[in-house]
C-alpha cells in the first residue's frame, strides 16, 4: 500500500517539475493575451434578415400603360411584404435566368409594352451581391424592375449597367400573385406628376359677390388632357362641395390669405381626391362649361419623376428620446469595461475612454463614439461588406429600432459613412440631423453617433387627411413669392413627412405630419399637413 | 536492488527540485519579468529595440505584479482670492501682514471664453482657465537663479494647498530654469496635478498650478501591465520619429490624465517614462495605450 502511494507521489512530483520547468522556460502568458477571451458580443437586437438590411426606398407599380399607378412607401407593411416576396423570388430565379445586355431601344420597347411594371428604387443603392447571395457581384443597383410582357416575364437590374433577365415560364405568375392583395387598396394608388404642368389659380364670383379661387393642375404638353383634367376637377368640385359646407378648416385660411389677400375663409373637401380645386368663401365653383378668369398661371417643371401617394391620413404623435442601459452600452463598446475610465462632464454627459476610443453618453440619451486610431486612408472595404458590418454594429451598439432605415451613404476615402432615419406610419421623421450616423472602414468603426426618437405610445388628436398637394404647392409659392422669377418654378420634391417639433420648453417632442415641398427656388419648405401653415 | 529506498530518494530529490523551481517562479513574478530563460530573451530583445530607437535605459525597471484601481478626482475649485492672498503672504515674507492684503488690488481685468479669467494682483496677474489650471504671472520677483529651488521648496512646504506636492524634476536651460512638482495621493504620484516654477534670467518668473481633488480609488482593482510590456508599448509609439540619442531617466507608476473641464472623472494608472531630452510619455498601465 505504501509502495503504491510512493509511486503515485513520485509520478506526481515528476509531472509537477516538468510543468514548472515549462513555466520558467516560456513564462506566463502576457496579461493582454489573457484578457482577449473575456470579450463577448452582446447584441441589443438581432441582425435583420438580408432583405431588410436595405429595403427599397419605394416601389412603383404601373399597370396598363401607366394608367394605374400604385405607390409603396418605405416603412409600410405593404412595401415590406412585396419586397420580401420579390427578394426571395429574385434570389431563387436570377441564378438560373439568362442575362443579356440590350440596347436602349430594345429595352425601351420591352418596358413600354409591359403590362405590369414593378420598380423597386434603392437609395442608397443595393449591393448586387445581396440578390445573388454571393460576393462575386460587386455592382450596386439603383433600381430593380419586374416586368410582365405580353409573352415573357423579365427582371431588369439597373446599376452602372442595365442587365435584362428572361424568366422561366413557370415563374410567370409570380408578379400578379405577389401583388394581388394590394391591387384593390385605394391608399396605394398614386399619381405621377408630369414633367411640366401648369398650376392655375382661377377666380370666379361666388354668391355673395366676392371672388373665390380655384387651383388647377394641367399637363402643359397635352392640351386635350389638360381640358379633361380641368373638367374632372370641376366635377370633383361639384361632388365635393356638398360635403364641404359641413366642415371648415382654419388652416386653409392661411393658404387662402396667401393666395388671395381679399379672401377671408376657406372651405374644402377634407379628403385627398387627386386634383381637387381649392374653394374659398364656401363658394361653389362654376360648372365646367363656365370660363373663369385665370388669376395666376404657374409653369412648374419637374426634372425627375415625382409620385404623389394616394389618400393619406395622419395625426401628430408624441416622441421620446431613446435611452439605452448605460452599463450594457459600455460593455458593448469596450473590451473590458473596467479599462474604461468615466468622466462626468459639466453638461451632464458621461464620457468613457480607455485612451484609444471614447464613448460620450449625453444626458438626453444620445451617444457619440470615436476611435481615431481606426481611421484609415484609403479604405479598402467593399460597399457590401461595409453595409453588413454597419448593420452588425448597429445591432451590437444599441440595436436596430423598428421603423429605422438606412437612408444615405457617403463613400469617402476614410470609409463608408452611413445615415439612418426613423419612419412612423410610413412617413420619414425629418429633423435637422439624421437619427444615426456611422463610419465603417476595413479597420472597424472610427465614428458612431446615435440619437433616435421613439414613439412614446401617445397619439395626439385624430387622424386628418393631408391637404391636397396642389394647395401645398401653391402655398409655398404664395409664402415665398419674391424668390421666384416670373411665374415659373422647378419642383424637386413634394412628399408627406413627419416634422420633429419641440412642444414648448420641457414639454417633450412631437412629430407633426407635414407636406415637404422643395422648389429649386425656395429650398425645402414644410407645411402643416392639414392647415398648410408653415412649420 | 531496494526499489523502495530508491523511490524515497527520488521523491525527496524531486520535492527539493520543485521547491527550487517554485521559488524561481515566485522571484520572477514579483519582479515583473516573464521568466528565467524568457527573461533573458526578453531583455535581449528589449535592448536591441532600445538601441534601434537610439535610446538607453539608465534606470532599472520597477517591480511588476502590482494591482491598482482607477483614481476618482474632481477639479480643485478654490476661492481664487484666498489662493492669491496665500501666495501674496508667502512672497511678502516677514513683512507679510494679512491686514495689508488689499482686496481692491485683486480684480478681474479680462474674461474670455478661451483664455479664461485674468485677475490683476498688484503688478502680478493670475489666469484661471476653465478646467481649473492657474498661472501666476510675474509671481517670482527679485529671485536669483540659485535661490529659486529654495523658494520653491519653502513655498511647497508653507502654503497649505501645496503641501501634497512633491519635487519631481528640474529642467535647466541657459536662460531658464523649470522646477516641476507633482501632486501625491496615498503614496502614488498624481502626475496630472502639477506645480511648476519657471525662472527666467532677467525677468520675473511664473508659477503654474493645476491641483486635483482626489475623491478616492474606484472599487475594482486589477493587475497593471508589467514595466517591460509598458516599455514595449512605449517603443512602438516612439521608434519611428527620433533622430537624436536619448536616455530613459525615469520610469515610474503613477496617475495621469489630461486636464478636463468636467465635474469628476476617473484617472487610470500609468507608467511614466521620462527621457533625457525632456519628453515625457505616459503608458496606460491597464491598457498599454499611449496617453495623449
Amino acid at each position: 500500500m505504501i509502495e503504491r502511494f510512493k509511486t503515485i507521489l513520485l509520478v506526481g512530483l515528476i509531472g509537477l517539475s516538468i510543468y514548472l520547468t515549462y513555466l520558467i522556460w516560456f513564462g506566463s502568458p502576457y496579461l493582454e493575451e489573457g484578457m482577449l477571451p473575456r470579450f463577448e458580443y452582446a447584441y441589443f437586437t438581432p441582425l435583420p434578415p438580408p432583405e431588410l438590411l436595405l429595403p427599397p426606398a419605394k416601389a412603383i407599380l404601373e399597370r396598363a400603360g401607366a394608367q394605374e399607378i400604385y405607390y409603396f412607401r418605405r416603412g409600410t407593411r405593404e412595401l415590406e411584404a412585396v419586397w420580401k416576396d420579390s427578394f426571395r423570388f429574385l434570389s431563387r430565379e436570377l441564378p438560373v435566368a439568362l442575362g443579356e445586355r440590350l440596347g436602349e431601344t430594345e429595352l425601351a420597347k420591352i418596358t413600354e409594352t409591359a403590362l405590369f411594371t414593378l420598380q423597386f428604387v434603392f437609395n442608397p443603392p443595393l449591393p448586387e451581391s445581396f440578390l445573388w447571395g454571393r460576393r462575386a457581384f460587386p455592382g450596386e443597383l439603383s433600381s430593380v424592375y419586374l416586368l410582365k410582357g405580353a409573352e415573357e416575364h423579365y427582371v431588369l437590374l439597373v446599376g452602372e449597367d442595365k442587365v435584362l433577365y428572361r424568366l422561366q415560364a413557370e415563374e410567370e405568375n409570380f408578379l400578379e400573385g405577389a401583388l394581388a392583395p394590394f391591387l384593390d387598396q385605394q391608399n396605394l394608388r398614386a399619381e405621377k406628376l408630369p414633367e411640366q404642368f401648369v398650376l392655375q389659380i382661377v377666380s370666379f364670383p361666388d354668391g355673395s359677390g366676392e371672388t373665390a379661387v380655384s387651383l388647377h393642375l394641367t399637363a402643359e404638353e397635352a392640351p386635350q388632357e389638360a381640358e379633361e383634367a380641368a373638367a374632372d376637377a370641376g366635377e370633383g368640385t361639384t361632388e365635393g362641395s356638398g360635403e364641404e359646407g359641413e366642415e371648415e378648416t382654419p388652416g386653409g385660411e392661411e393658404a387662402a390669405a396667401a393666395a388671395e389677400p381679399g379672401a377671408e375663409e376657406e372651405s374644402r373637401e377634407p379628403g385627398w381626391a387627386g386634383d381637387p380645386p381649392l374653394e374659398l368663401n364656401g363658394a361653389e365653383e362654376p360648372s365646367s362649361g363656365t370660363e373663369a378668369p385665370v388669376l395666376e398661371q404657374w409653369q412648374i417643371t419637374v426634372p425627375q419623376p415625382l409620385y404623389i401617394p394616394g389618400k393619406l391620413e395622419a395625426r401628430e404623435i408624441s416622441l421620446v428620446q431613446e435611452t439605452l442601459p448605460r452599463k450594457d452600452l459600455v460593455h458593448a463598446f469596450f473590451l473590458d469595461p473596467a479599462m474604461a475610465r468615466r468622466i462626468e462632464e459639466r453638461d451632464g454627459a458621461i464620457y468613457y475612454t480607455d485612451g484609444k476610443k471614447g464613448l460620450r453618453l449625453y444626458a438626453g440619451g444620445a451617444l457619440e463614439y470615436t476611435a481615431p486610431g481606426l481611421e484609415v486612408f484609403p479604405n479598402r472595404l467593399s460597399y457590401a461588406s461595409a453595409l453588413l458590418q454597419a448593420a452588425e454594429n448597429q445591432c451590437l451598439y444599441g440595436g436596430w429600432p423598428a421603423g429605422t432605415f438606412l437612408e444615405r451613404r457617403e463613400k469617402t476615402s476614410a470609409g463608408y459613412r452611413f445615415f439612418w432615419r426613423s419612419y412612423f406610419y410610413g412617413l420619414p421623421l425629418l429633423r435637422t440631423d439624421s437619427s444615426c450616423e456611422m463610419l465603417v472602414n476595413d479597420k472597424g468603426m472610427p465614428y458612431y453617433r446615435r440619437n433616435f426618437y421613439l414613439y412614446a405610445g401617445e397619439a395626439r388628436g385624430v387622424f386628418l387627411p393631408f391637404a391636397p398637394y396642389t394647395h401645398a404647392l401653391f402655398q409655398v409659392i404664395a409664402l415665398h413669392r419674391p424668390l421666384f422669377a416670373g411665374e415659373e418654378a422647378t419642383l424637386l420634391a413634394v412628399e408627406p413627412v413627419y416634422r420633429l417639433l419641440r412642444n414648448g420648453p420641457g414639454a417633450g417632442l412631437i412629430a407633426v405630419p407635414a407636406w415637404k415641398v422643395h422648389y429649386a427656388e425656395t429650398g425645402p419648405v414644410y407645411l402643416h399637413w392639414y392647415t398648410l401653415k408653415p412649420l | 536492488m531496494d526499489f523502495s529506498r530508491a523511490k524515497t530518494v527520488l521523491i525527496a530529490a524531486f520535492f527539493c527540485l520543485n521547491l527550487f523551481l517554485l521559488y524561481q517562479i515566485w522571484l520572477e513574478e514579483s519582479s515583473g519579468n516573464p521568466g528565467l530563460f524568457g527573461q533573458r530573451e526578453e531583455v535581449s530583445r528589449l535592448e536591441t529595440a532600445l538601441q534601434e530607437a537610439s535610446l538607453s535605459l539608465e534606470v532599472s525597471l520597477p517591480r511588476g505584479g502590482l494591482r491598482a484601481a482607477h483614481l476618482v478626482v474632481m477639479p480643485w475649485q478654490p476661492a481664487l482670492e484666498e489662493v492669491a492672498r496665500d501666495f501674496w503672504l508667502f512672497l511678502q515674507g516677514q513683512e507679510g501682514d494679512e491686514a495689508l492684503w488689499s482686496e481692491s488690488e485683486f480684480h478681474i481685468i479680462e474674461e474670455d471664453e478661451h483664455k479664461g479669467i485674468v485677475y490683476s494682483w498688484g503688478e502680478r496677474e493670475i489666469k484661471m482657465k476653465g478646467e481649473g489650471s492657474l498661472s501666476f504671472l510675474r509671481a517670482l520677483q527679485g529671485l536669483s537663479r540659485d535661490k529659486v529651488g529654495v523658494a520653491a521648496e519653502e513655498m511647497a512646504k508653507e502654503i497649505s494647498f501645496l503641501r501634497d506636492f512633491v519635487y519631481d524634476y528640474k529642467v535647466e536651460a541657459p536662460e531658464e530654469v523649470i522646477l516641476r512638482y507633482y501632486q501625491k495621493y496615498e503614496g502614488f504620484p498624481l502626475y496630472a496635478g502639477y506645480l511648476q516654477f519657471t525662472y527666467r534670467e532677467g525677468a520675473d518668473g511664473d508659477i503654474d498650478l493645476y491641483r486635483l481633488e482626489p475623491l478616492g480609488f474606484a472599487e475594482q482593482q486589477r493587475e497593471v501591465i508589467p514595466p517591460a510590456t509598458a516599455l514595449w508599448r512605449f517603443l512602438e509609439a516612439y521608434t519611428a520619429k527620433q533622430e537624436f540619442p536619448a536616455a530613459i531617466i525615469d520610469f515610474g507608476l503613477g496617475y495621469y490624465s489630461k486636464e478636463y473641464d468636467a465635474q469628476r472623472w476617473e484617472i487610470a494608472p500609468v507608467w511614466r517614462i521620462r527621457l533625457s531630452n525632456g519628453e515625457i510619455y505616459y503608458i496606460n498601465a491597464f491598457t498599454g495605450y499611449l496617453e495623449n
